[in-house]
């Protein structure tokens, strides 16, 4: 198992008061969890793994490379291998379920393939007939999936999730939590917050934010 | 596939998208007009100072005993200023026009107002001028010859030309820079108000040169058919102002016209181009830092 993120002694200061302080390495084909109360900083502490914030303390290895703020280029080479699913995720209002997902695959210029793997995805999320509708128009629970199938497109190698059972129907979520088992036994690193991982039959690792603040 | 600057155009500014076009054809024809007169009142004061410095004004007194100078020597005066090869041109100004100007043109029976005779010459050659001065002593019989190079004089007129230069083009400068001010606030304002959808495409990998590059030419887009609009309505402005302006020069003709008018054309799709690319580049940059600024949050 390679080594992707490793974190050595990292906190960060958010309003006058120091969070986290832990370490931690990340490694192809993880399952963590995330544990933790409201208000704890589990989406914080996405963010800092989808390095969308740095620390205010410590060191940040990206496949063994110390990073810094004026790392741009591999953060974002990084960024275009992870999939992220978040808690109130904007979607393009003007475009339709199709376009929302294609445009992931513009950005990480991931094109090959691509008719067959949107068709799968499009299918195994029951979005087919729902994929030329604009997602202004749709429920939160088809919002919540293209928001997943936009997430899962490329096939990235992390997925980073906040709560992603959030307004899925209880087979939805079955659906979602086995198809994110057998992705991580292919390899792809899950990095999740969620309150159903009674449903998990997987090994995954537990963060418990609670003990890493105390 | 989907074109990613679509995206952005979709997202930014759909609404604006009218009001954009309005301003930028209001503004720019403004810029424009700035450019047009500009360029044309450098052409045109650049013209007149240059044949009026080349213009020197005789002034041969009559003596005491003379009204006016005998006509034998004005005759003289006049062919020798027609078989000079070395001069341009000339013009004699009579006795009737010099009285008519001072308003004296019923009074001179009874003024006993003695009269000088004056004429132009107009001449780029220092030594022409000189050489003109002795001789027009020798054929005037050593009668009293002033000489004044209207050089001398346009000196102050060229500062207040130069002058109002600076403040036609001060004038280009503050409209440019607050158009530019305002279509980056219109911009930044829609940046904000969609920040999250452009923070998601950041999260997905986008890069910020990517994103300002793709947004910058998105707006210029919304602003050239406005700017277009402005062009063929500046060109037919500047049009009207030559032949209007044009009319009371002494040099202007119809061969200048054309010249000015095509020379209009060519200055304002210059400035067009060189506008709207500055305006891309300042844009880019702006943009850049906007999404560099965010390609982290701030804790």
């Amino acid at each position: 198992m390679s080594e992707i993120l490793r974190i050595e002694n990292v906190s960060l200061d958010v309003e006058k008061k120091k969070l986290f302080d832990f370490s931690i390495t990340i490694n192809s084909g993880d399952f963590f969890l995330i544990n933790g109360k409201n208000g704890v900083g589990k989406s914080l502490l996405l963010k800092l793994f989808f390095l969308k914030i740095l620390p205010s303390n410590g060191d940040i290895y990206l496949y063994g490379k110390k990073i810094n703020e004026n790392e741009k280029i591999n953060i974002l080479e990084y960024r275009k291998k992870v999939g992220v699913i978040l808690q109130n995720d904007y979607l393009i209002p003007f475009f339709t379920v199709y376009q929302n997902i294609e445009i992931a695959s513009e950005i990480q210029s991931k094109k090959e393939h691509f008719k067959k793997r949107i068709d799968e995805i499009l299918d195994w999320l029951d979005l087919t007939k729902i994929s030329g509708e604009f997602v202004n128009k749709l429920s939160n629970g088809e919002k919540q999936r293209v928001v997943i199938a936009r997430a899962l497109i490329n096939n990235p190698q992390i997925i980073i999730a906040d709560q992603p059972e959030n307004y899925l129907d209880e087979g939805t979520k079955k659906k979602f939590f086995f198809l994110l088992e057998s992705l991580n036994k292919l390899g792809t690193t899950i990095i999740m917050t969620s309150n159903c991982h009674n449903m998990l039959s997987v090994n995954y690792k537990n963060l418990n934010l609670g003990k890493i603040n105390d | 596939m989907i074109n990613y600057q679509e995206v952005l155009k979709k997202i930014l500014l759909k609404d604006e998208e009218k009001f954009f076009h309005g301003l930028s054809f209001v503004v720019i024809s403004l810029i424009a007009l700035h450019v047009v007169l500009y360029f044309n009142f450098y052409k045109f004061s650049s013209n007149w100072i240059n044949l009026e410095s080349q213009k020197t004004t005789f002034i041969l007194t009559n003596n005491n005993d003379e009204k006016e100078i005998p006509l034998s020597i004005s005759e003289n005066i006049k062919d020798f200023l027609i078989n000079n090869s070395l001069i341009d041109s000339y013009k004699i100004i009579d006795s009737s026009a010099i009285k008519s100007t001072l308003g004296l043109d019923k009074e001179d029976e009874i003024s006993g107002l003695d009269l000088p005779m004056v004429f132009q010459v107009i001449s780029s050659e220092e030594k022409t001028i000189d050489s003109i001065y002795k001789n027009i002593i020798d054929i005037s019989e050593n009668r009293f010859v002033e000489k004044y190079s209207h050089e001398d004089e346009l000196f102050e007129i060229s500062i207040i030309v130069n002058r109002i230069k600076i403040i036609i083009f001060i004038m280009f400068l503050v409209v440019f820079t607050l158009f530019s001010f305002l279509v980056m606030n219109i911009v930044k304002a829609a940046l904000v108000t969609n920040f999250k959808l452009l923070e998601m495409l950041q999260i997905m990998g986008a890069s910020s040169i990517e994103l300002a590059k793709n947004i910058s030419q998105s707006l210029i887009r919304k602003i050239l058919p406005g700017s277009l609009l402005s062009l063929i309505f500046v060109f037919f402005i500047s049009v009207v102002l030559i032949n209007l302006f044009g009319a009371n020069f002494e040099f202007f003709d119809s061969s200048l016209s054309t010249e000015l008018i095509i020379s209009s054309l060519f200055i304002l799709v210059i400035f067009l181009i060189l506008f709207l690319l500055s305006l891309l580049f300042f844009l880019t940059i702006y943009l850049f830092n906007f999404f560099e600024n965010r390609f982290f949050d701030k804790l």
